[in-house]
């Protein structure tokens, strides 16, 4: 018997929406710039400037959003990390992924009203927009507006360590983009999990 | 458990902060405190103060002819030197005669004198093996191609840019500094930033609204302050430090690129001095960019930073690879 929840409010969709359509553009512009050179540009330089200036404006708006809206809804709940038997969860999920999957054992952390992340996802959920992104935000706003940054740091160039920090962060964040597009496809069916970003609806058993 | 998750928090902190601090500006030389000369040791010193006492201070004193009154005028701004710069400047020991007529000591100053030719840097500087490491005749031939020395009644010379009563070259000092890239900007600036002066030689105003100018350029307050006008109006010669064939606008670099890659040509312009043997070091690009406190995107990634995200991402991608054909085979039995 299956049953269908409503598992992601409208307002998350949305945000989710907005963040997946500007993150994506941040990433592509970002290795443009990162990655530029004379003889061939994935995106023309210019153009990769604005288009890296105006999505992270946006997106940081958006996240701004989503973090009032964490707070002040239940959705806030899923984020908060209980660390007691942690290690042991996390490793069951990964052992899962990486096996039990194949085995067609059940899922150890099934998906429900209470539980809407398995150990995994929470964590790195809770990584990616709590660390990363939070970090992300606030080097790239300073590389926007270089002349507040600190001249120098422990005798490096300020504005240097900002732009490694920023390059990790962004680093880590496409890592993150990539699995997390992976294992959304490790649902009931492979595009279940899409289509219930998208619905709001979620059957679980 | 939260300990751990300290510690792991810890370690990446401290890898990546060794990682950047492999460029550590321990190697850098310290600025030398430029010595600031003595005026009173310049040969001329005594022969100077005739001149300077008119022409360091505001003001002077017109005596009449004819009742001998006296009264105070002010010395014009263009007209006035500045001691402290003077004896600062390269040519701090010259007394003030020696480049200009001695007639100067009489005042008024007799009219025809403006018509006298200054020396050029070149009467004094060519062969001269002091200044060899310069290479003078070579700067000379690149600025008679430059767009300057083509206007007409050779109204042009090396003294309107390097300003005879202060010039101190700034290039070869051990670190680039913000001052260098403002001083050399201001060399510029004086006539294209000023219509006044500008005037003098030339009527195209529009020459001289530089942020008008400039206006696809953006954040161009920062780049002005980072980069010199000579980095995209002159061509680059390998001989000679400082390039001085300033080109036709339509010649200028407009591409981004050109600065913001890995090879950006910041490094055989701006920070030609330094890169001769700090080229790649660190394992940083253009490593030298980064101990003048600038960052320049495109230009000053770390070569293991690019290549390790690339060598994480297509790892990952190929676990999913692996994970996805197990899945097809599962799907299949
Ligand atoms: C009594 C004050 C006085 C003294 C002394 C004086 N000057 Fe001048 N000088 C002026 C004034 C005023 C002007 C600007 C008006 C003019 O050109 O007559 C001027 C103008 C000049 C100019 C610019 C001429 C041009 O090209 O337009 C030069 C060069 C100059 N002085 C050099 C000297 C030298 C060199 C000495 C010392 C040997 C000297 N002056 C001593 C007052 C003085
Ligand atoms: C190294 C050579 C040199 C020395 C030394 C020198 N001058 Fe000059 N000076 C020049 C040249 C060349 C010009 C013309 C600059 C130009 O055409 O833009 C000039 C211009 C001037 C002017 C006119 C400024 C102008 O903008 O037209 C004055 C005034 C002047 N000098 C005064 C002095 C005084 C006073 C001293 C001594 C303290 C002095 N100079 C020492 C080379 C020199
Ligand atoms: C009247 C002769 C004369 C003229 C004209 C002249 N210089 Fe000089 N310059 C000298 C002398 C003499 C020295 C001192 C040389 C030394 O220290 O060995 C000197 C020193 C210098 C130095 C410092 C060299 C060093 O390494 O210490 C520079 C740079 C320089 N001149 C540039 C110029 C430039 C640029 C011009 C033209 C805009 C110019 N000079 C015009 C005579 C002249
Ligand atoms: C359009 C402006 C301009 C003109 C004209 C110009 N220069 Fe320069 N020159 C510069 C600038 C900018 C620098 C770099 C600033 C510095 O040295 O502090 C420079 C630097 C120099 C240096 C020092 C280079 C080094 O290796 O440190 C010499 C020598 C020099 N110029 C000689 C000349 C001579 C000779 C002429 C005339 C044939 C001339 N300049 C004309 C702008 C000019
Ligand atoms: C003494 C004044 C003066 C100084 C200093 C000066 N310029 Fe010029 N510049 C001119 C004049 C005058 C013209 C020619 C205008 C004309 O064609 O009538 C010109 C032309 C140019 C042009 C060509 C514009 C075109 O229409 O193609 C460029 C580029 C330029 N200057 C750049 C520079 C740079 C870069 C510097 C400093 C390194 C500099 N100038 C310093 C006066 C100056
Ligand atoms: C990043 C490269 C860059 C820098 C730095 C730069 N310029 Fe330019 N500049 C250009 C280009 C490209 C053009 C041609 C623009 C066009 O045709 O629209 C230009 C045009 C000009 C013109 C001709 C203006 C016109 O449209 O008639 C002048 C004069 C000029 N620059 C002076 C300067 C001066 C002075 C500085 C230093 C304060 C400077 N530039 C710095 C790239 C640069
Ligand atoms: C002559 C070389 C040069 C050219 C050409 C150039 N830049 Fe730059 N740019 C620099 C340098 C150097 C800096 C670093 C300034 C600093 O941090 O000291 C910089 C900084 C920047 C920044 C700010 C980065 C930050 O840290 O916030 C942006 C954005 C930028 N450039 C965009 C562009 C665009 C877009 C173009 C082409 C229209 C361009 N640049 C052309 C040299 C150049
Ligand atoms: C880097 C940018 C992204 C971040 C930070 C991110 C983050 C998240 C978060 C936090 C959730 C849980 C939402 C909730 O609270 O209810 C989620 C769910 C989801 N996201 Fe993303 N996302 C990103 C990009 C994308 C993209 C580009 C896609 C696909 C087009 C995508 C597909 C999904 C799906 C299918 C789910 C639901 C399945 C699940 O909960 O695991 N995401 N994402």
């Amino acid at each position: 018997m299956s049953e269908n929840i409503y598992f992601y409010p409208l307002w998350t969709r949305i945000w989710h929406g907005f963040n997946a359509v500007f993150c994506l553009l941040l990433i592509f512009s970002g290795f443009s710039l990162q990655y530029s050179n004379p003889e061939f540009s994935f995106i023309n330089f210019r153009l990769a400037v604005s288009m890296h200036n105006f999505s992270g404006i946006a997106l940081t708006i958006s996240y701004l959003l989503f973090f009032t809206g964490n707070i002040f809804t239940e959705n806030g709940k899923y984020y908060r990390l209980k660390f007691k038997g942690l290690r042991m969860r996390l490793w069951k999920q990964l052992r899962y992924y990486a096996y039990g999957f194949f085995l067609n054992e059940k899922s150890p952390f099934p998906v429900s009203k209470t539980n809407k992340f398995n150990p995994l996802q929470q964590i790195s959920y809770i990584v990616a927009t709590y660390l990363a992104l939070p970090l992300l935000f606030v080097t790239g706003w300073a590389l926007m507006f270089p002349e507040f940054i600190l001249k120098q740091f422990l005798g490096i160039s300020g504005i240097f360590l900002t732009a490694q920090l920023h390059v990790v962060m962004a680093f880590l964040i496409t890592l993150f983009l990539i699995i997390h597009l992976y294992v959304s496809t490790m649902g009931k069916s492979p595009l279940s999990n899409f289509k219930s970003i998208i619905t709001g609806w979620q059957k679980v058993h | 458990m939260r300990s751990k998750f300290a510690s792991l928090l810890f370690i990446f902190f401290f890898i990546l902060f060794g990682l950047v601090s492999q460029n550590g500006n321990c190697k850098t030389p310290k600025t030398p405190v430029q010595s600031a000369n003595n005026p009173e040791d310049s040969p001329s010193y005594e022969d100077n103060q005739f001149c300077l006492r008119c022409h360091a201070s505001g003001y002077f004193v017109l005596t009449s002819e004819i009742s001998g009154k006296q009264k105070k005028q002010a010395m014009p701004d263009n007209f006035r030197i500045f001691p402290e710069k003077f004896y600062n400047g390269v040519h701090w020991q010259f007394g003030c005669t020696d480049c200009h007529s001695s007639e100067y000591h009489t005042f008024p100053h007799a009219a025809e004198l403006r018509f006298d030719v200054p020396f050029a840097c070149i009467d004094c500087h060519g062969g001269d093996e002091a200044t060899a490491k310069y290479h003078f005749e070579e700067i000379q031939v690149e600025y008679e191609k430059s767009v300057h020395a083509k206007l007409p009644n050779d109204e042009f010379n090396c003294w309107k840019c390097h300003d005879p009563h202060s010039y101190a070259p700034l290039a070869r000092r051990d670190t680039l500094t913000t001052d260098f890239v403002v001083s050399s900007n201001q060399m510029c600036l004086k006539c294209h930033g000023n219509f006044d002066v500008f005037q003098l030689l030339s009527e195209k105003k529009e020459l001289t609204e530089v942020v008008k100018n400039h206006s696809w350029l953006p954040n161009q307050a920062l780049h002005f302050r980072s980069v010199r006008c000579l980095e995209c109006h002159s061509a680059q010669n390998q001989d000679i430090l400082i390039s001085h064939n300033i080109m036709p606008k339509d010649s200028a670099v407009h591409d981004c690129v050109r600065c913001h890659s890995g090879n950006s040509l910041l490094m055989g312009t701006l920070y030609k001095f330094r890169t001769v043997e700090s080229r790649k070091s660190y394992g940083f690009v253009n490593a030298a960019i980064i101990d003048n406190n600038s960052y320049v995107i495109g230009a000053n990634h770390s070569r293991f930073m690019n290549i390790s995200g690339i060598i994480i991402i297509i790892m990952t991608l190929l676990a999913i690879a692996i994970h996805t054909i197990f899945r097809i085979r599962k799907s299949k039995n």
